[in-house]
């Protein structure tokens, strides 16, 4: 029979939520520090998804799902009438730039609608897109390359091949934006009417850029497309923006780290609320108890316990999320630094607050599952004799052995084995990721950070070694070596010297220096497994700008070049080799190197880093330079990076773990204060009451790192080994030493609590204590 | 001899619910002795056991045990006194439910780092038939046998004196004249004063000696 009584039973979950002050004060607690750490989880998480999706999206060029390349203008309108296509956009490619100043910065000449352009994040911010057969937008590192001022009006010299003929012509710039070195190309955007006066009806050559209704399923959704509007599979050329696909470069072991971390959470969130409210429903029980002797049914009574949890979250949860958020957005800006990302603001999405506030509520009715049982189940006659469960099971006799103070401690604590493991396990649970996080931190590997980014004391890229640069070198003598770079169509080409050569290759210089020899490397980002790594043997065709072509033998195929001497980006189905440099100049012009590198004495480190510094500051401020002291500094940023994240995190479930360990053991010596005034009555002195109480705190403070040094080993050693799978410069060094700085301050808290409440409970007379039912 | 004696026993209670609980009471109670205190609900005669106990001060008045006057202690001396000097046995048994029944019965002299003297222990445990119940927990027994061990704790340290605030409340009137058997049984046994508190007129008749108080004055 349904009944409505939703009135009557809020009304006696408020009464009851104003008789348990101080539960409620420690159940808000508990919730808003598990709401914390899920909002700061997901702030982090969520950020960090967006930042590595953002960066795939500039790394492809594109935020669109997906691109149809080399389109008519005819196959163009018939995909834009397709109901599946929620947005299209086009431009047209007109060749690559050959200006010799954009040797180093990769510039393509296009025309692109307007939308598009925005898309490619390649919209002006200042002027506009050209409507002009004169006009030209551009990016400003193309600009910078050319030398062009960012002036709207400025000329802006190109020159490219459309079809075999040669174009040499002055534009005005009609917009510029922003450009960012992240991108694989930089874009020069031209009018319509000059770009189909050069190339008729874009000649097949439209890009054409798609959204779908979502970015689930991209792959079929394109596949689906073009059967659609009538094609056959590879009559129309497309791609996918990978960005969206498979997380967004999230990788396993990112994925178990992230899951561990809300296992965690939510582990350490249930804990504490399962004991407060199990706490709460005990001390209540004889009230549970006259409920049902007044015509209450368990389902009721359930419901009386679910309104308090969901009132006390009512408060917890905004205030865990105001407090996380703040968390989260002190912590992102570290975070997004290591992933190395950059250029990403960081932003509120308003799902991180529905999940932190969903999974806090998870753990919360999760916490409350049993106590609401036990409310349920509560029978009207058994509920006046309930105290608190003295063990799980069925009680035997047992072995007489002597008494004292502090094997009274340990029964006492063995008494509820249930909520022994609760506090065990939430002291545990800050120690083990506390001590996980810091072997992390410490299996950072300096060496293998430095050699991986540096091989020299000090590095000069992007041409930027200067006359000046090169003077004050000469004048302290310093071991000067150059690295030479062209990038070609599928092909990255290195031209390296003896000192670079051996750091990756077993080939001698000499024989490299001979012309006729190439290194290849194995790593290739392989899209569609296109490109096939050269073997050893075999004849690899390089090209120059010129489109003169040489023949290399192929000596030696390393596993990777250098990510120290290398250009820093690698493009998707291109192969890389190096030469000789002398080889190098011969082949492809001597240019000015991509990167310097060069020794000092070593008393002259310290000083030509404070030169170096000081040119870069104030002379020539365009210019960077790396050296091993920067990378050093830069090391030892991460590493309090990652401790900051990790020790912050541990902070809040520590903070949970002593709330549940001040709250369990205050609530259990408070429930034993009429069998602690019998101890007394019988002769136990104050003294012995302490050390008693004193040894059950520290007991727990043992077991708890017991847990950490056993269990947890395990539990951390594997955490390690995914956090081992996620950073390079890594050397396992797995270290306890975490959890035992711990144990003194964990065993201090844990003997304070008692006592502080065996100090409380002495303000009432051992009579007083006596009566209490 | 008396074992105690108490002189001029006041305790007033001041504030909101003021009350003079104890009146100017005079006692004593000689060795072996088995005095019932008899009174009304509210007749001030818990009051009287605890004080009588250390377990709560007098407002005035004095009580000496054996000689010794237990409120010039301080709380740690009047703890370890008592352990040696005083047996209580409750209404409502109050066992320690992590010890067995043995190591309850020894916990008084335990706590006072003391030998347990083997042979006294098992004649009262033989005495209040428990020996086969030495190792069982104290929610594995039924009332009778918890107010047993509870007598036996107060028995075990060889006590100036056994306190008994209402032994037979918590019980069946049967279980109840078993336990009052045998307290009086071994009290006499083991030559053991007792001070009982009762408002149950039948159990009060087993004593040797019955004091009634009322009102905070002991008026017969």
């Amino acid at each position: 029979m349904n009944v409505s009584n939703s009135a009557a039973i809020r009304h006696l979950a408020f009464r009851l939520l104003k008789a348990n002050k101080l539960r409620n004060i420690v159940a808000v607690v508990a919730v808003a520090l598990t709401a914390v750490l899920f909002t700061a989880v997901f702030t982090l998480g969520g950020n960090m998804l967006a930042a590595i999706q953002d960066s795939t999206m500039r790394q492809v060029g594109t935020s669109a799902h997906a691109v149809l390349k080399y389109l008519t203008q005819g196959q163009y309108d018939n995909f834009a009438n397709s109901p599946i296509v929620k947005d299209i956009s086009y431009n047209a490619i007109v060749g690559i730039a050959e200006n010799g100043a954009l040797g180093k910065t990769q510039t393509e000449i296009r025309y692109s609608e307007e939308k598009q352009a925005k898309w490619e994040f390649s919209s002006p911010t200042a002027g506009g897109m050209p409507n002009r057969a004169t006009d030209a937008a551009a990016s400003t590192l193309t600009l910078d390359a050319l030398g062009v001022p960012h002036e709207l009006g400025a000329s802006v010299p190109l020159e490219f091949t459309v079809n075999g003929k040669k174009h040499s012509e002055n534009f005005t710039l009609c917009g510029y934006w922003q450009g960012d070195p992240a991108m694989g190309a930089q874009q020069v955007f031209l009018s319509k009417d000059y770009v189909q006066s050069v190339l008729p009806d874009f000649d097949g050559g439209i890009f054409a850029e798609v959204w779908f209704g979502s970015s689930i399923g991209i792959e079929s959704k394109i596949t689906s497309l073009v059967a659609e509007r009538g094609y056959s599979a590879g009559e129309i050329q497309y791609g996918v923006n990978w960005a969206y696909a498979g997380g967004g470069g999230i990788d396993p072991s990112m994925a178990a780290i992230s899951a561990s971390a809300i296992l965690l959470i939510l582990l350490s969130g249930y804990l504490a609320i399962y004991s407060v409210f199990a706490i709460s429903v005990a001390g209540d029980i004889h009230f549970y108890g006259f409920l049902k002797t007044i015509g209450m049914g368990g389902r009721q009574l359930r419901r009386v316990v679910s309104t308090q949890a969901l009132l006390l979250s009512a408060i917890g949860v905004p205030i865990g999320l105001a407090f996380g958020y703040g968390v989260g957005c002190v912590l992102t800006p570290f975070l997004l630094e290591i992933a190395e990302t950059g250029g990403v603001s960081f932003r509120a999405n308003p799902l991180i607050f529905v999940f932190a506030a969903a999974f806090t509520l998870l753990t919360v009715f999760a916490g409350c599952r049993k106590p609401m049982k036990i409310a349920a189940k509560a029978s009207p006659v058994e509920a006046v004799r309930y105290a608190e469960p003295q063990q799980i099971g069925k009680t035997k006799p047992k072995r007489t052995r002597a008494v004292n103070p502090y094997s009274m401690a340990l029964a006492n604590v063995l008494r509820n084995k249930r909520k022994l493991a609760t506090v065990v396990l939430s002291l545990s649970l800050p120690l083990i990721l506390l001590n996980s996080v810091f072997s992390a931190v410490k299996s950072f590997d300096m060496e293998k950070y430095l050699s991986d980014s540096i091989n020299s004391d000090f590095a000069i890229a992007d041409a930027g070694i200067t006359p000046e640069i090169q003077a004050h070198l000469e004048a302290i003598g310093a071991d000067i070596s150059n690295i030479y770079y062209y990038a070609g169509t599928a092909q990255q080409v290195y031209g390296v010297g003896k000192p670079e050569l051996g750091l990756f290759a077993d080939t001698g210089y000499g024989k490299l220096r001979s012309g006729n020899y190439a290194i290849a490397s194995k790593y290739a980002i392989n899209m569609d497994a296109a490109v096939a790594i050269p073997q050893i043997g075999d004849i690899v065709t390089l090209a120059n700008k010129d489109g003169i072509t040489r023949d290399f033998e192929v000596i030696e195929v390393v596993d990777e070049y250098p990510y120290a001497i290398s250009a820093r980006y690698k493009f998707a189905d291109c192969l890389e080799f190096a030469i000789a440099d002398e080889v190098f100049g011969d082949f492809y012009g001597r240019a000015q190197p991509m990167q310097t590198n060069f020794n000092v004495a070593g008393d002259e480190i310290a000083e030509t880093e404070r030169w170096l510094e000081n040119y870069t500051r104030n002379v020539n401020p365009e210019l960077n330079y790396a050296s091993r002291g920067k990378l050093m500094a830069e090391f030892g940023g991460l590493q309090k990076t990652y401790a900051a994240i990790g020790g912050a995190l541990s902070f809040i479930l520590a903070l949970i773990g002593v709330l549940n360990f001040t709250n369990t053991v205050a609530a259990s010596i408070f429930a034993r204060r009429r069998e602690l005034a019998i101890l007394q009555s019988i002769g136990m002195a104050g003294g012995q009451t302490k050390s008693m109480l004193f040894c059950e705190g520290a007991l727990y403070a043992v077991m708890a790192a017991v847990f950490t040094l056993t269990i947890g080993f395990g539990i951390g050693y594997a955490i390690m080994q995914a956090i081992a799978g996620q950073i390079w410069f890594f050397a396992q060094n797995f270290t306890l030493a975490p959890s035992l700085y711990c144990v003194l301050p964990l065993l201090l808290i844990c003997a304070a609590v008692p006592l502080a409440c065996c100090r409380r409970l002495s303000r009432e007379s051992i009579v007083e204590r006596l009566r209490v039912e | 001899m008396s074992v105690l004696k108490a002189g001029n026993l006041k305790k007033h209670y001041t504030g909101g619910a003021a009350a003079k609980a104890l009146d100017g009471v005079d006692i004593a109670v000689g060795q072996g002795e088995f005095v019932s205190v008899v009174g009304r609900s509210g007749s001030g005669k818990s009051t009287l056991l605890h004080i009588l106990g250390g377990l709560d001060r007098p407002t005035e008045g004095t009580v000496d045990i054996n000689g010794h006057s237990i409120f010039a202690m301080k709380d740690d001396e009047l703890a370890i006194f008592r352990r040696r000097n005083i047996g209580f046995v409750f209404q409502s048994y109050n066992l320690v439910p992590v010890l067995n029944v043995e190591e309850n019965i020894l916990l008084p002299i335990q706590l006072d780092g003391a030998k347990p003297d083997k042979a006294h222990i098992d004649r009262i445990i033989d005495t209040l038939g428990l020996s086969e119940k030495r190792t069982s927990m104290p929610n594995q027994l039924s009332g009778g046998q918890q107010q047993r061990v509870a007598i036996a704790r107060a028995l075990a340290p060889k006590p100036a004196i056994i306190l008994a605030d209402e032994p037979t409340g918590n019980l069946d009137s049967k279980s109840g004249m078993d336990v009052m058997g045998l307290l009086k049984a071994s009290g006499g046994k083991f030559g053991q004063t007792i001070i009982m508190i009762t408002h149950n007129p039948e159990i009060a008749q087993m004593a040797g000696r019955s004091i009634h108080i009322e009102d905070g004055r002991i008026v017969r």
